[in-house]
């Protein structure tokens, strides 16, 4: 590729890109380089234009975090190869663009899986390290970093540097939101299967306090996770689930996991998003809430078995189903609590939506460890994710909403995942992050890209960049 | 106004529907780039509305200079949701006048110059899926009459660029609109000394207010019916009646 007397970008390639909540409109000029020099070539194209660049993996955070600002937009969908692969070590290389679904694929056959993954297959590993993503074994076995043995980088010079943990700068890109430079290559560990089913309990529960104590219950669980009714105070199903302990290599057959046909034989998945659009309201998602705690009332106590795909990718069981948050879009809170706050700042935040009549469809809790990256998110507490509708109607009221959420968690000492946030102020996010993780990591980015080449509409709206392009909605 | 734009682009800025348009759209909160000849006059609306009217002087006819300009009027503008053509120009012909360089003047700058713009809007919408294109035509284009025999043509040529473009872009999602006017109270128009003229400020909300789906329409509701007659009257009739 020859940038050279490029004197503005190919307009034809303007393309427009969104937050998976649909609520983060944005569009760059994108480029799908294939080899590191191809994308050293638009790096330095970005910078002979001065025009800022915005790193887009598969678009799986639901709010800006790659949501460009008329940048140079750089997708690495063209490079996704798995590099090496050690099945005796469980040790697998990949360029930044292959996806956590071409991962499993690769390695499943062989016995091995993720130490932690994300409830998505479709993120590459340059979002999962970008975002550090965790799992529902946060707790156990911490974030994705903590599973990576080599990182490569690609500065805003355009020079690829190699990342081990030993190095403080590796603890900065994972978690570092895609600005401090492309993740172009991966190295990490996975985790031994015998089965590629996981074993699964749930306990109906109906309070707060009561999902916290069950996950000390079944600390010795793989996976745990809590579901909330967000039409009621806390009530909700509460889930552990084991890896498969006895060897059943046939489990281990991409066929076995595949995820294919009709919903009760009627639905294709592809479109069930249409019909689940018809009961994304209030009042369908009252009524499908309570079925499913009085479901959860018939299968208590009798565990399912179920295909590891299945269990830890629940967002990719109906495909587009964010669809179903129309007109507007799906607004997702999700905020980590220390433990001794979790049940009085839970308490508070359903007082505030049920007392809006906003209640979240989707409420999902989760406990967790502190990650040791630089603009940490995670803490020894719970976390909770909600998922709001958007409407035209509701959307001044809901953004109000979701700034007194903010303020309730951040006087707990609160942080927030901003693979998931939308909308939190440049205060806000300052205080999540704390004034000394922001100015080392400005520090860094200082020394690596002191003309600020990468940047989001993140990065703009949360105060780590000034950007004239940036107009907050 | 029917929907929220964020970012526009108004060319042709500096005066009558174009100035007013971006008057509307700026007191509305939406990002306007202002593009005429005259940069003074920018500048003043610049002044009246600070962070949200971004001045660029640009004559229509370099037809050269729109892409890098575009480009970086997007950049600044953080995005385009919206473009509007207003540019126009109607120079004096007498009745037995016959004046290539007013006549080339004329299609430089309501045709070749909206081409040159709107193409650039086009390439962009079509990778983006999403915008609108709003052209400011004119009643004059519907028939070839004796007073203006280029202005008559070069809007036509623009209603049926137009019609191109939407049947080429509305199936992406993008919204392509001609909106053809009669007579509007305009620096451009004074001379002609129209009666029942319309205000610019009433021609701006009435274009704003129709922005939800690709279409042609007159500005005034009674346009529809006078018009649709005029376009069937033959030739001979039009000679007789000397319109």
């Amino acid at each position: 590729m020859d940038h050279a007397a490029a004197r503005h970008l190919e307009l034809a390639r303007i393309r427009r890109f969104d937050g998976f909540g649909g609520l983060s409109p944005g569009d760059g000029y994108l480029f799908e380089p294939t080899s590191l020099d191809e994308l050293r070539s638009v790096v330095l194209l970005a910078e002979q234009l001065n025009v800022p660049i915005t790193l887009r993996g598969s678009g799986r955070s639901y709010g800006d975090t790659s949501s460009p600002l008329e940048s140079v937009t750089i997708s690495l969908a063209r490079m996704n190869r798995v590099l090496t692969w050690d099945k005796e070590a469980g040790v697998i290389e990949a360029e930044g663009g292959a996806t956590l679904e071409a991962i499993w694929q690769y390695v499943l056959q062989d016995g091995w899986w993720f130490n932690v993954v994300s409830g998505t297959m479709k993120p590459t590993l340059a979002g999962a390290v970008s975002t550090n993503i965790h799992g529902k074994n946060n707790l156990t076995h911490g974030t994705f970093a903590e599973h990576v043995e080599m990182v490569e980088i690609m500065l805003a010079s355009g020079e690829v540097r190699q990342l081990v943990p030993s190095q403080p700068e590796f603890w900065a890109v994972h978690g570092g939101l895609g600005l401090l430079g492309i993740v172009t290559k991966v190295r990490f560990r996975l985790k031994k299967i015998t089965s590629g089913n996981v074993r699964v309990v749930q306990r109906r529960v109906h309070s707060w306090a009561d999902h916290f104590e069950l996950f000390d219950t079944f600390a010795d669980a793989d996976y745990s996770v809590s579901w909330v009714n967000g039409f009621t105070s806390g009530s909700g199903v509460f889930q552990a689930a084991w890896h498969g302990e006895s060897s059943e290599p046939e489990t281990l057959d991409l066929r076995h996991q595949i995820i294919e046909g009709k919903l009760a034989g009627l639905i294709h998945r592809d479109t069930a998003w249409k019909h689940l659009r018809r009961i994304t309201n209030r009042p369908g998602m009252k009524l499908a809430s309570a079925l499913k705690s009085n479901a959860a009332r018939i299968s208590e106590g009798a565990p399912k078995v179920t295909s590891l795909v299945q269990y830890n990718f629940p967002l990719d069981y109906l495909p587009n189903w964010q669809r179903a948050y129309v007109p507007n879009g799906l607004l997702q809170f999700q905020a980590i609590v220390p433990t001794a706050h979790a049940e009085n700042v839970f308490n508070e935040l359903t007082r505030r939506w049920r007392s809006k009549k906003i209640e979240p469809y989707l409420v999902v809790l989760k406990k967790h460890r502190p990650d040791e990256t630089w603009l940490r998110y995670l803490d020894h507490g719970f976390s909770l994710a909600l998922d709001f509708r958007q409407t035209p109607r509701n959307a001044g009221a809901l953004n109000n909403l979701y700034d007194e959420m903010a303020e309730v968690v951040l006087n707990a000492g609160g942080r927030f995942y901003f693979a998931k946030d939308g909308l939190l102020s440049p205060a806000q996010a300052q205080r999540s992050l704390g004034e000394a993780a922001i100015a080392r990591f400005t520090a860094l980015r200082d020394d690596w890209d002191p003309k600020r080449r990468f940047k989001t509409q993140l990065s703009c709206r949360i105060g780590l960049d000034e950007c004239v392009q940036y107009a907050r909605p | 106004m029917s929907r929220p734009f964020r970012t526009a682009i108004v060319v042709g800025a500096s005066s009558g529907i174009g100035l007013a348009l971006a008057e509307q759209l700026a007191a509305s909160g939406c990002r306007v780039a202002a593009i005429a000849r005259r940069k003074d006059r920018l500048d003043e609306l610049a002044t009246r509305f600070p962070n949200l009217v971004l001045p660029f002087a640009h004559d229509v006819t370099e037809f050269a200079e729109v892409p890098e300009l575009f480009q970086q009027i997007t950049t600044q503008l953080g995005g385009l949701d919206l473009i509007i053509y207003a540019s126009g120009i109607m120079p004096e012909v007498g009745k037995t006048e016959f004046n290539t360089d007013k006549d080339i003047a004329t299609i430089n700058v309501n045709v070749l110059g909206a081409i040159a713009w709107l193409n650039q809007a086009a390439i962009r919408f079509q990778g983006s899926k999403t915008g609108t294109i709003i052209g400011i035509g004119s009643v004059a284009g519907d028939r070839g009459r004796p007073g203006q025999p280029a202005y008559n043509t070069s809007k036509a040529a623009l209603s049926t660029y137009l019609e191109a473009l939407r049947n080429r872009l509305s199936k992406l999602g993008v919204i392509v609109i001609n909106v053809k006017p009669g007579p509007v109270d305009t620096e451009m128009t004074r001379h002609l000394g129209f009666k029942n003229a319309i205000s610019a400020g009433d021609a701006a909300r009435i274009i704003l207010s129709k922005t939800t789906r690709s279409r042609e329409y007159y500005l005034e509701p009674k346009h529809h019916l006078i018009f649709a007659i005029i376009r069937r009257l033959p030739s001979w009739i039009m000679q007789r009646l000397g319109i």
